[in-house]
């Protein structure tokens, strides 16, 4: 019995000391390098910009190497009919929402006013990295109208702020963003600020518009037509965090300012994709991936823009 | 204008419930020809709640109450050598909820031959349906959430066709084995529509696979050993929109050993062997930085660094590490006047591997299963 049951704690001891059994394993594959493209055509100016850089292998950080996905010798073009544009490689800073200008390497082309209902070719290629290609049409214009102005003056007229939105015909989706432009004292100069306001206030806080498809808003008066409506709550509340936040005399309101862009289906079957399907339905868990670039990765397509104002009094009480 | 709280990037949890109230009414009928006769019927009221974020942190809620009503008739007849066991079940449910469909009524057929005193082949057929899937997130290393959904309205319920031959008997009156084949053909599946790309396209759409693999077992029984051995080797593979893949719970081989040594009448001593092949996963093959175009309408798009983003290589292409642990266990057993008990003592995954249990694509991170773990217990019956 005595030398049966050393046998087992011999057996335990060997197991233990050959054991702490640690199978390798190795998430990664096969990095094969790919160009990432963003190209948006845009009527917003006759500027037009393509980002161009690189995918990344696993244990490569850009933010501590930033050249990682860098592509110094990549050529872009886009050409429409028997016209080409050549864009050229630069740095410039980037306007992003907190303020803070970034550097980003940017491939521009002037003097490149995109006309509507037109198909324009992307060709990007690099020595190092090869050629991608996509195409996209452009798109054609809309139009939208502030149908209650005065409700910006006096928001106890009308719970909504009306807007008519006429897409154009080959447009997937649109959005409509809603600034107020204000200054502030700032010493013994007005400085000019903008702040965006909200479409609505839900229960987990403002909620900020997003790209609605085409027919997603009310049925307007006419066919094809249809309203956006933002909360005059929402704005009130704008409006006021202002008012608190910037003593007596130092906040004049001065416009309202109202962009209406409109997206191709790629750009809204894009937006879909990376922010995790924003309709309340979707019970997918994944995190999938979408681009319309032959080779690559990213996305190629054209937006419109159209922009309205309208006068704000200085002050406004509620 | 930090305005996007979307951008968030903390952890939510995860919640997931499914409760069942129920009845189930069985009867059984002997006959004096020893015919017998099954039947019954169960109602079930299921509901569904699942709380969860998706990968942008944005809360997705599900709430289903469901009722699924089930009816089944089987027959059971011995002619000489042969048994035969022919069934029909019937989702009543399906046959009001969806549209109409033979899916509903699902034949089960087994029949079984003695070709000699110790040696039998069977063969079985059956039809079968679910209405209650779980869904998890397919991008995952190891998924870890799963939540049970109620198969969408306008997708057909899971439906597969199950056929298996086998043989059984005895080598000798101290061994016996098992040996089946099997091969599942799924009409009807729900998987995850890689196509969808504008939120009114459908999350998932009816695909099909199949599933085809044999299983043997081996028993060995002659005081005071007692030692089985289990094998099953088995493919599945599953297609939607013309895309194959091996779906996360496809394993190769599986392998249960266990022996039993009773040295003393009231004294055993047990060990158990496990061993599974590795599950699919879809390797990582390179990062990208992502734009979220979250300033759309509102900035030039082509701002920010992004977001990085994995990309991954085929779908479920690669394995996980082999999964296998040894478990030791010594029982005792007495009994003193009125009083009988046990003590024993329990030493799980005995040689200490290191199971992976998850691993967290992102960060690298990877979280093994329980590790060397001795406990003893005591229990006194009265």
């Amino acid at each position: 019995m005595m030398r049966q049951q050393r046998s087992v704690i011999t057996m335990i001891l060997f197991l233990q000391i050959v054991s702490g059994c640690h199978q390798t394993f190795d998430p990664y594959g096969a990095y094969e390098p790919k160009l990432v493209v963003y190209g948006i055509l845009s009527s917003r100016s006759d500027t037009q910009y393509v980002r161009v850089y690189s995918t990344y292998p696993p244990g490569v950080n850009p933010a501590t190497l930033p050249n990682a996905n860098q592509v110094t010798d990549a050529n872009v073009v886009v050409a429409e009919g028997d016209s080409t544009f050549e864009f050229r490689d630069t740095t410039i800073m980037s306007r992003i929402s907190t303020g803070a200008g970034t550097p980003i390497r940017i491939h521009v082309a002037y003097g490149f006013p995109i006309i509507q209902d037109r198909f324009y070719r992307l060709l990007v290629s690099s020595p190092s990295l090869g050629t991608v290609t996509s195409t996209t049409r452009s798109l054609r214009a809309g139009s939208f109208s502030l149908l209650n102005k005065s409700v910006l003056s006096a928001p106890a007229l009308s719970n909504t702020i009306d807007i008519l939105v006429s897409p154009g015909g080959n447009v997937r989706a649109y959005i409509i963003r809603f600034y107020i432009i204000y200054e502030i004292l700032n010493g013994n100069s007005w400085e000019e600020r903008t702040i965006e306001v909200p479409i609505t206030l839900g229960e987990a806080g403002p909620v900020f518009p997003r790209p609605i498809p085409r027919g997603g808003g009310s049925p307007g008066y006419l066919p094809g037509t249809e309203i956006i409506f933002f909360s005059t709550a929402a704005y009130a509340t704008t409006v006021q965090q202002l008012t608190a936040q910037y003593p007596a005399g130092t906040l004049r309101l001065k416009y309202a300012r109202f962009i209406y862009t409109q997206m191709d289906d790629a750009i809204y079957a894009y937006y879909n994709v990376v922010n995790g399907f924003p309709d309340a339905g979707t019970l997918r868990l994944d995190e999938p991936d979408f681009t319309n670039i032959v080779g690559g990765l990213g996305i190629f397509g054209t937006t419109t823009e159209r922009v309205d104002t309208a006068g704000l009094p200085s002050q406004l009480s509620f | 204008m930090n305005r996007d709280s979307k951008q968030s990037t903390v952890i939510k949890p995860a919640e997931s419930s499914v409760e069942e109230v129920g009845i189930r009414s069985e009867l059984t009928i002997y006959t004096e020809s020893r015919d017998l006769f099954f039947g019954g019927f169960e109602v079930a009221f299921l509901d569904f709640n699942n709380k969860f974020s998706n990968a942008s942190n944005t809360l997705r809620t599900y709430s289903a109450s469901e009722a699924e009503v089930w009816a089944w008739i089987r027959h059971q007849r011995t002619f000489g050598r042969l048994k035969a066991d022919i069934g029909l079940h019937s989702d009543v449910g399906s046959l009001f909820g969806r549209s109409l469909s033979l899916q509903a009524l699902q034949p089960r057929l087994t029949l079984s031959y003695h070709v000699a005193d110790m040696w039998r082949i069977r063969g079985s057929y059956g039809a079968f349906n679910q209405n209650v899937i779980t869904i998890s997130n397919e991008d995952d290393v190891i998924s870890l959430f799963e939540a049970w959904i109620y198969v969408p309205d306008d997708l057909k319920p899971e439906e597969a066709h199950h056929v298996v031959l086998g043989v059984d008997g005895n080598v000798i009156p101290e061994l016996g084995v098992s040996l089946q084949a099997y091969h599942k053909a799924y009409t009807s599946l729900v998987l995850y529509n890689r196509e969808k790309i504008f939120p009114t396209d459908p999350d998932f759409v009816n695909g099909t696979g199949k599933a085809r693999g044999i299983e043997a077992m081996i028993r060995f029984l002659l005081n005071p050993l007692d030692l089985s051995l289990a094998y099953t080797l088995g493919w599945t593979t599953v297609s939607a929109n013309g895309f194959s893949y091996a779906p996360r719970y496809d394993r190769r081989h599986t392998v249960n050993v266990l022996g039993t040594l009773r040295i003393l009448e009231n004294f055993d001593v047990a060990l158990r062997w496990e061993y599974g092949s590795g599950y699919p996963f879809s390797k990582t093959v390179a990062y990208y930085d992502r734009l979220t175009f979250g300033g759309i309408g509102a900035e030039p798009v082509y701002g920010g660094i992004g977001q990085q983003y994995s990309i991954l290589g085929p779908k479920n292409a690669a394995r996980l590490p082999s999964y296998h642990r040894l478990d030791a266990g010594i029982t005792y057993r007495f009994a003193v006047r009125s009083m009988n008990g046990s003590i024993g003592i329990s030493l799980i995954n005995l040689y200490d591997n290191k199971n992976i249990l998850y691993y967290d694509r992102k960060t690298g991170q990877r979280i093994d299963m329980l590790r060397f773990f001795p406990s003893a217990t005591l229990t006194v019956g009265f």
